[in-house]
This record gives C-alpha cells, sequence and structure tokens, in this order.
C-alpha cells in the first residue's frame, strides 16, 4: 500500500513539473500589459517603463522562468499587484473557505444522491426513479447562480430563515482561530457554539446551491452502477440465501458498485472547488475561485499562476487518494497493484 | 398413499415479458421429490431446466411472471407467502448453488464472511460460534487449510474450490432440498467428479432431496434416482434413470440418448436432433412443442392438448409413445 502511494506520487511529479511551465507560459502569452494596468490611466510611457523594470517584465522570458521557479522553491508565490498581499497568504485563507464550502456542499449531495440512486436502481423506471431522473436534471441544468439567487430569495428575502448573504460570518461575529481554515470545525474545536452556528447558517445556502448541482451526476452513475451489480450472479446467490434486502442492496450491492460512485465523487470535488466562481459571487465568499477570475481579469500573473499551481497540487493530491481508496474498497485492485 | 412428498410442483406455467410480448416459456409444469430424492432435470439450453427451479424458489427476475401452478414444499404453499417468508425458507429450506461458481460469490467479501452472513441470517447459531461453523463448513466440502481459506476472496480461489465454498455456503443452515443448478459446468473433469461426490455424500449424510440441473446425461445417470427431461418448457418424460436409459418413451428423450456419446460404440452413431427448439413467440405453436422435430409427428399432435398421464411411476407427455428399446 505505501509503496503504491510512492509509487503514484512519483508518477505525479512529471504532471506537476509540466503544470508549471504550461501556466509560466500561459500567463505570459495573455493579452493585456500588466504593467501598463498598473501603472494606472494617466502614465506615461516612461512610467510604464519604469513599473515594468520593477516588476523584471523588461527581462528574457527564460530569465523570468528562472526567477520563478527560484521563488518557488523558497515557497514564495510572488506578489499580487492588485491587493498588495503575499499569494501565498490570500492562497492560505481564501482554500479553506472554497474547501469548507465545496466539502459541505458534496456532503449534501451524497447524502441524498447516493441512497437515492441506490433505490431507483432497485426498480428501473419506476415513478422513484423517474422522480430522481427529474430532480437530478433540473438541479444541474439550472445555473449555480441562478439557483444560488433563488434560494436566496426564498430563504433570506422571503422567510428570512437564511442570513444575508454576505460571506462566511456575520460582521459583528470575529472569525475563529485559524486552525484547520474551516470556520464551523475551528468554532466547534475551541468550543464556541454560538460562532459555530453562525458560520453553519452562513455555510448552509452556498453549500445546498452547489449541492443541488452535483446531484444528476453522483446519483446517475450510482443508479447505472448498481442496475449492472443488481444484476450479477453474486445477488442471485443472496436472494437465493435469503438474505434480507437491505443486506443484499448495501453489502452485496453497493459495495460493488462504490468504485464507479467513487470516481465520478473526485471528479465532481475538483470540479466544484475551481469552478464555483458564480455561487462564490453570489453569496459573498472570499473563496479561491472569485480571487483567481480577478487576478486573471487584471493581468496578474502570480496569483493566476499560484491559483493554477495549487488546484494542480490539489488534483494530483485527490486523484492518488481516490486510487488508495480504491485499494483499500476493493480487494481485487490490491492484489493488481 | 405414503407420507406427503417434500415438494411438489403443480401445473407451474411461467411466462416472460420481451420486446416481441409476452412468451409462455413454461406450461404445465408437474413433479414430486420425495425426501432424500436426487431428481435430474435435462435437456437442452433453454428448455426451462432452470427457470423452473428459479419460479419455484421465486427467484425470477423482474420480466418473469408466474401465470398459474401450486409449488407445495415441507408443507407450505411457496406462492401464497409474503415476501419475507419466502426469504426465510431460501437459504434454510431450500438452497441453491449455480454454475460458475467464481460470479457467483461476491467479488468484495471474503468467502467466510459469505457462508457466515447466510448463517447469522437464518440465526442458526450463537454468533460466535458463527467462526468455527464456518471452517466446520468449509472443512465438510474438502476445502484444505479452512482458517485460511475462509479469509480468501473468490478471485484468489481456482473454480472448484469456489463451487465448494458455494455448497458449504448453500448447506449452511442443512436445508431439505438443494438444487444444483448446472454445478459442474466451467470445471475440469477431475473436479467436476470431486464436486459432485462432495454434494452426493452431504446429500446423503443429511437425507437431503436434491435437483441437478444439467444437460450432461452421463451426469444424470450417474447421480440421480429419476429423470425429469424438459423440452421447450414441457416435461416431456420423468422416469426412473434406469427405466429412461434403458427405454425411454418420448422421442425427445430417445433423440437425446443417440445424441449422447457412449464408450461402447462409434462417434459415427452419434446422431444429431433435428431442427431446433421452437420459437415460443409464434403464434402457431403446436400443443406439443417437439412436433416439428419429432419423426413420429402425426396432425393428432398438432391439434390435440398433449396427454400428461403417469403410470407405473413414469410420465410420458406424448401422443405416440414408444415402446420397447430405444
Amino acid at each position: 500500500m505505501l509503496t503504491l502511494a510512492i509509487r503514484r506520487l512519483m508518477a505525479a511529479l512529471p504532471s506537476l513539473v509540466g503544470v508549471v511551465i504550461v501556466t509560466f507560459l500561459l500567463t505570459r502569452a495573455l493579452p493585456g500589459d500588466p504593467a501598463a494596468y498598473f501603472a494606472g490611466p494617466a502614465a506615461t510611457v516612461q512610467a510604464i517603463e519604469e513599473v515594468r523594470q520593477r516588476l523584471g517584465l523588461d527581462q528574457p522570458l527564460w530569465v523570468q522562468f528562472g526567477n520563478y521557479i527560484g521563488d518557488l522553491v523558497r515557497g514564495d508565490f510572488g506578489t499580487s499587484l492588485s491587493t498588495g498581499q503575499p499569494v501565498g497568504f490570500e492562497l492560505a485563507t481564501r482554500l479553506p473557505a472554497s474547501a469548507e464550502l465545496t466539502l459541505l456542499g458534496l456532503l449534501l449531495a451524497v447524502v441524498i444522491a447516493v441512497p437515492a440512486g441506490m433505490v431507483a436502481a432497485t426498480r428501473p423506471n419506476g415513478w422513484f426513479d423517474q422522480a430522481v431522473r427529474v430532480t437530478a436534471t433540473a438541479g444541474v441544468s439550472l445555473p449555480t447562480f441562478f439557483t444560488g439567487l433563488l434560494l436566496v430569495y426564498v430563504f433570506y428575502y422571503i422567510l428570512g430563515w437564511a442570513p444575508a448573504p454576505l460571506g462566511r460570518l456575520d460582521i459583528f461575529y470575529t472569525a475563529p482561530p485559524h486552525i484547520t481554515g474551516f470556520y464551523t470545525l475551528d468554532a466547534l474545536l475551541i468550543g464556541d457554539a454560538e460562532t459555530f452556528l453562525q458560520a453553519l447558517s452562513q455555510l448552509v445556502l452556498p453549500a445546498l446551491t452547489l449541492g443541488i448541482f452535483a446531484l444528476a451526476p453522483l446519483a446517475r452513475i450510482t443508479r447505472g452502477a448498481m442496475l449492472e451489480v443488481l444484476g450479477s450472479d453474486y445477488i442471485r446467490t443472496a436472494r437465493a440465501a435469503g438474505l434480507t434486502p437491505t443486506r443484499i442492496l448495501i453489502v452485496y450491492g453497493f459495495r460493488n458498485a462504490i468504485l464507479p460512485v467513487l470516481t465520478v465523487l473526485g471528479m465532481v470535488l475538483s470540479f466544484l472547488l475551481g469552478a464555483n466562481v458564480l455561487v462564490e459571487k453570489v453569496f459573498a465568499w472570499p473563496g479561491i475561485g472569485s480571487f483567481a477570475v480577478e487576478a486573471l481579469v487584471a493581468s496578474d500573473y502570480a496569483p493566476v499562476q499560484g491559483f493554477v499551481l495549487t488546484m494542480a497540487v490539489l488534483y494530483v493530491g485527490l486523484n492518488l487518494a481516490i486510487d488508495l481508496a480504491y485499494g483499500l474498497l476493493d480487494p481485487r485492485v490490491r492484489i493488481e497493484s | 398413499m405414503s407420507a406427503p412428498p417434500l415438494l411438489e410442483v403443480h401445473d407451474l406455467a411461467v411466462s416472460f415479458s420481451t420486446r416481441a410480448g409476452r412468451v409462455p416459456v413454461l406450461e404445465h409444469v408437474s413433479f414430486t421429490l420425495a425426501k432424500g430424492e436426487t431428481v435430474a432435470m435435462v435437456g437442452e439450453s433453454g428448455s426451462g431446466k432452470s427457470v423452473t427451479a428459479y419460479a419455484m424458489l421465486r427467484l425470477l427476475d423482474r420480466a418473469g411472471r408466474i401465470d398459474a401452478g401450486r409449488v407445495r414444499f415441507g408443507g407450505a404453499d411457496l406462492f401464497a407467502l409474503s415476501d419475507a417468508e419466502m426469504a426465510d425458507i431460501r437459504g434454510r429450506e431450500a438452497a441453491m448453488i449455480f454454475q460458475n461458481p467464481r460470479a457467483a460469490l461476491n467479488p468484495t467479501r471474503r468467502v467466510g464472511d459469505q457462508i457466515g452472513d447466510v448463517l447469522r441470517r437464518h440465526g442458526a447459531i450463537p454468533a460466535n460460534q458463527v467462526r468455527q461453523r464456518v471452517l466446520d463448513l468449509l472443512d465438510q466440502v474438502k476445502i484444505p487449510d479452512p482458517a485460511r481459506r475462509a479469509n480468501a476472496y473468490a478471485f484468489e480461489l481456482s473454480g472448484g474450490m469456489c463451487q465448494r465454498v458455494m455448497i458449504a455456503l448453500a448447506l449452511a443452515c442443512s436445508p431439505a432440498l438443494l438444487i444444483a443448478d448446472e454445478p459442474t459446468t466451467g470445471l475440469d473433469v477431475t473436479t467436476q467428479a470431486a464436486v459432485m461426490a462432495t454434494i452426493r455424500a452431504l446429500a446423503k449424510d443429511r437425507r437431503m432431496a436434491t435437483i441437478l440441473i444439467t444437460h450432461d446425461l452421463a451426469l444424470a445417470a450417474e447421480q440421480a434416482d429419476r429423470v425429469i427431461v424438459m423440452h421447450a418448457g414441457h416435461v416431456v418424460e420423468d422416469a426412473p434413470t434406469a427405466a429412461l436409459f434403458a427405454a425411454p418413451r418420448h422421442p425427445y428423450t430417445r433423440a437425446l440418448l443417440r445424441a449422447t456419446p457412449r464408450t461402447t460404440g462409434s462417434l459415427a452413431d452419434l446422431e444429431s436432433i433435428p431442427g431446433s427448439l421452437p420459437t415460443l413467440t409464434a403464434p402457431d405453436l403446436p400443443p406439443c412443442r417437439f412436433a416439428a422435430r419429432c419423426p413420429g409427428a402425426t396432425a393428432v399432435c398438432r391439434r390435440e392438448p398433449l396427454p400428461r398421464h403417469r403410470g407405473d411411476g413414469r410420465l410420458v407427455a406424448c401422443h405416440h409413445p414408444l415402446e420397447g428399446a430405444p
């Protein structure tokens, strides 16, 4: 198991190197002149050139790349030109915000979609199956910003159950000390129930928005994988042995259908983590996606490079975790490796 | 009349829904099985042997439907039971083993745990004795080193080992009836013999009735007290093994025997059965489904319902049963 982990990690190194090179070149190839942007609209040609020199952008490309690599090795992601903060700091505060949101959204989706998909597979094309299909399709068809706005309209504006969609905490609260970076978890860890509830109430609507979006792929893959498994010989054996329907469905059915579900889960997670910009905008969530988009619009190299690199590392880590989970969940994978 | 039979299947009819509409697969299937008796069900692939077994235990998949008939088993009317009551009987009173044993075992669960699942489900023994009982069972089906094999997964065992595990699983709760659906298909010859010997010995020990579903006539002749011959969803002949092989009375039985190689006689003596199983969706299916392939068929066979009389311990569903030697 450990050798497998190490081998997979080694195999991931070339892709990380590739990501470093590609992001560097890509950000350089983008239209827009950051020097002109930061010198301001009234700047003279000379002022722009000064900014360019200060940023090191007058150097040849390979020198710039060398500087970039050197900084990376020292753990320096550079400084965001638009916020003036080190990119490393920005990422460290914003990534947990996105991760907390995404993980809760995904958890909600899994808790609903997986059992629904399992039950739908027991009676394909029955009324429950149809209902799941319609709901899931609707969820994935609605753009997330629309679902988000709808939820805000209903639960904040009309019902008043949810707090104003203004970020991770109400302004009258202070953030809990940074332990995991997840406000809800950190509040729990220091035993601050009030902050926990406040953070949770801020989190519910955006998480629900993401969850509704993630329902469809999860429900569909669960149903499909379960259908295949439920038609197999060992399910017939279990029925012939008189095992109870619940046990057949879970231990003999889902246990064998879990690998495709896990694969899709990983894909959905990595997709949501970086791509929920719209949800972050709607809920004023200080996440990593909106940070990256703002930087991109401003031709602010450093944050974009830092963002893409962080996401690449996360993808690699996530895929590694899923590969290892395969081995834990399916004895056949363990043998092959 | 002596004691009532263990199993009594009466006038069973099963149909399947297909794209082409409902297909009447089984018709008028009737037979009985006494305690401790071994019956072989033989016939070509698609003749309805397995469907009969699945229908009896209510294991048909969604497309299959029981249209008529009654199954009495140990005093219970199986078709009148609730799903939960039926599940109580499966695995405890009536168990089944299948062909392709490796696929028939859960690939992600240790084989010992799968046997344990059956023991725990039917509450046969206290939880702390399950493990020991699993090992005993594996030992009874002659699996060497049971303690190690119990922790194996199906894909780590040979086909013959998997079938032994299946047998242990089926016999875990000492059922009164074992249905073995092509238990040796796909195993090599020596393993086949060993698996059959195991089934036979255990059946004898426990006075367990066995239905052996096979297309292997030699196996049927060797193992069974009685043979039921099926063709296209009909029972065409049901007779004691020796009598059936000595003098088949249904033309299909005779054709089957002539299509089976023997140690005496050359390959040139083998005859193939003309035609193939009739298409059951045909609207003009004759009462005798063998009529189109039968050398002795007459107009009566295509018009009149088949006689299904039992006399001197055997049944022949034919208007013109054969007399004398094959």
